[in-house]
């Protein structure tokens, strides 16, 4: 267990070293996001004109959640994966002679990455927050409960989102590139995450139909839970245990059928 | 002690005519040829031994490291690596072996290489005093321990190349695989990594095998040497005895414009030709004895390096009618 834990401190450790190398990098995402949030402010702000709520939602609480499901996004993106990239050019080789599973090592440096990303852009998010609900007095608050539920539902988030990456990486195996399904995945996901507007916004039929997916925990579920963490119901970690369980056997099939075909290009 | 029995890899490649209408074909239909990158290759190697891999490009060397290292699953035949099948990847197999290859850093590009190591030292389980031991020692007979807090991007290929071999051999590995370790580095660094392995060899006894084109590699460093041609071995024997075999032999080198009817003669014997002289391999007496009192020539006579040797017997597989004989005179 020692060992264990020994090896996912050093990854996640050596990792955050890495990752703040770029900080210029960080940055950049954090002033993209911020455009694309103050886009958004202003198209809801005009939608909002002459009606104080729209589904239950003020301005003030439509817009504390964009800003919660897109931190939250942020957080779960798995940046710098590559899976593809390391079987196409054979820079996976390293990895398969490591006595340590190339899923495990990816996924801790990809925790490390984003451990730095949260403390690199954590306060700015806190500030342009608590800017926010000072100067608009929304009256409603962040629990501590909310606050737990928003880390562990992001962090469901990251392990789904870095199963889907992954998995369609591997599909490399068989395909000589898979880019094509990330930018699939990529539309899907802003949708269906909920980073441009609530589910509940939505006819109850598609509503339901959502619930069931995984990208809700992308955005959606996290910045819920901070918000209401009451309207949570126990249906919700269960998907989510599911959906990563699911997807997790889905690696294991694929990692084992697309290993045997792995032909080491490159020197 | 490794065991293989004929081994063989294919590979399926897409092959693709270039142009717009075979660019558009290809999207529904695609023309698959197989290559046969390792044919039946079946050798020993003892525990302790330093055998030199070698072969033209394309030979099969790297893709025979990779299946007995586990990174390649064979086509067929079998591996026995200490009783280990090299691509099931159990974890014991995998923390007595290294794979070094000059083309591929394992060290993380934007850290210093102190940090890499860190990693593995997590990953292999390597005690802490065993460790910084290592450390020390190793970077002491690489002469790098200045460079282990310097960005690795911020080094030069030389000075990565000894760090990656350091950090390769951090976990005290049993079985060593270096593919092309001193590839595109001068002949200062080639000469202190050819020193580092020599004593590192000595002192810990592993078993190496090394895969080159450079001859002072092979010369320097291993006592056995198999000979791949189109992925098959043509050679497997000890250094010395291929080296004694032509302890007889010399190298004649000559200019001469009746150099048609040289060639002609011994054309079997020719292990380099172009337009300025043609090398021959010949036996000294007969070399000195044809060529005495020739006028027309201007003659040469060197003693037989490993890389003729070597150059005969690729020709002798037809190899050189493949990649680098330039038939000028006889067309």
């Amino acid at each position: 267990m020692r060992s264990i834990i020994s090896k996912i401190t050093t990854i996640v450790t050596i990792s955050i070293g890495a990752s703040l190398i770029y900080r210029s990098a960080f940055f950049m995402r954090f002033v993209a996001v911020s455009l694309s949030l103050i886009a958004q402010f202003f198209f809801w702000k005009t939608a909002f004109s002459g009606q104080t709520d729209i589904s239950g939602y003020t301005l003030e609480s439509f817009f504390g959640y964009l800003i919660l499901a897109n931190l939250s996004y942020e957080l779960s993106q798995p940046h710098n994966v590559m899976v593809s990239d390391h079987i196409q050019d054979g820079s996976l080789n390293h990895f398969l002679l490591l006595p340590y599973r190339f899923l495990d090592l990816v996924f801790w440096k990809l925790f490390g990455d984003r451990l730095a990303f949260l403390l690199a852009s954590f306060l700015p998010f806190v500030v342009c927050g608590i800017l926010f609900w000072t100067k608009t007095s929304s009256g409603f608050n962040i629990s501590p409960l909310g606050i737990i539920l928003f880390l562990v539902y992001t962090l469901g988030g990251l392990i789904l989102h870095f199963l889907m990456d992954f998995n369609i990486g591997l599909l490399s195996f068989w395909f000589q590139k898979s880019d094509f399904l990330f930018v699939m995945k990529e539309i899907a996901v802003r949708i269906l995450a909920g980073l441009w507007f609530p589910f509940t916004l939505l006819p109850p039929a598609v509503q339901s139909a959502f619930e069931w997916l995984p990208f809700q925990f992308l955005g959606f579920i996290p910045a819920h839970a901070c918000l209401v963490p009451s309207l949570i119901g126990w249906k919700t970690p269960i998907i989510l245990v599911l959906w990563i369980a699911l997807l997790y056997g889905l690696y294991l099939w694929i990692w084992n059928s697309g290993i045997k075909r792995y032909e080491a290009f490159g020197g | 002690m490794i065991r293989v029995q004929s081994l063989t890899k294919h590979y399926k490649i897409f092959r693709r005519p270039t142009g717009l209408i075979h660019s558009l074909r290809s999207l529904v239909y695609r023309e698959y040829e197989k290559i046969e990158a390792v044919k039946e290759i079946s050798f020993t190697i003892g525990e302790g031994e330093f055998v030199g891999l070698i072969g033209p490009n394309g030979a099969g060397k790297t893709t025979t490291l990779k299946i007995l290292s586990g990174i390649l699953f064979p086509s067929s035949g079998t591996v026995d690596i200490d009783g280990f099948v090299p691509y099931e990847k159990k974890r014991k197999f995998l923390q007595r072996i290294a794979f070094i290859n000059a083309q591929k850093s394992n060290l993380w590009w934007d850290l210093p290489a102190r940090d890499s190591f860190l990693i593995h030292q997590a990953i292999y389980e390597i005690d802490n005093h065993d460790f910084k031991k290592r450390i020390q020692q190793l970077s002491a007979m690489l002469d790098v321990a200045s460079f282990l807090t310097i960005p690795v991007r911020n080094l030069s290929l030389g000075e990565r190349m000894k760090l990656e071999i350091l950090l390769s051999l951090l976990h005290c590995p049993r079985i060593i695989f270096l593919d092309e370790p001193t590839i595109g580095l001068d002949f200062v660094s080639r000469r202190q990594i050819r020193k580092f392995l020599i004593n590192y060899q000595a002192t810990s006894r592993a078993t190496i095998i090394l895969t080159s084109h450079y001859f002072e590699d092979i010369t320097d460093l291993c006592k056995r040497l198999i000979i791949l041609v189109e992925g098959r071995p043509v050679v497997d024997e000890p250094l010395i005895r291929i080296q004694e075999e032509y302890k007889d032999y010399r190298i004649v080198r000559i200019r001469s414009d009746d150099s048609a009817q040289y060639k002609l003669q011994f054309h079997e014997q020719i292990v380099d030709e172009n337009l300025e002289f043609t090398e021959f391999l010949l036996p000294a007496p007969r070399a000195m004895s044809f060529f005495h009192g020739h006028t027309n020539l201007e003659l040469e006579i060197k003693p037989v390096s490993l890389e003729a040797i070597v150059k005969k017997h690729y020709e002798k597989h037809n190899i050189q009618n493949h990649h680098n004989r330039y038939d000028f005179d006889r067309s």
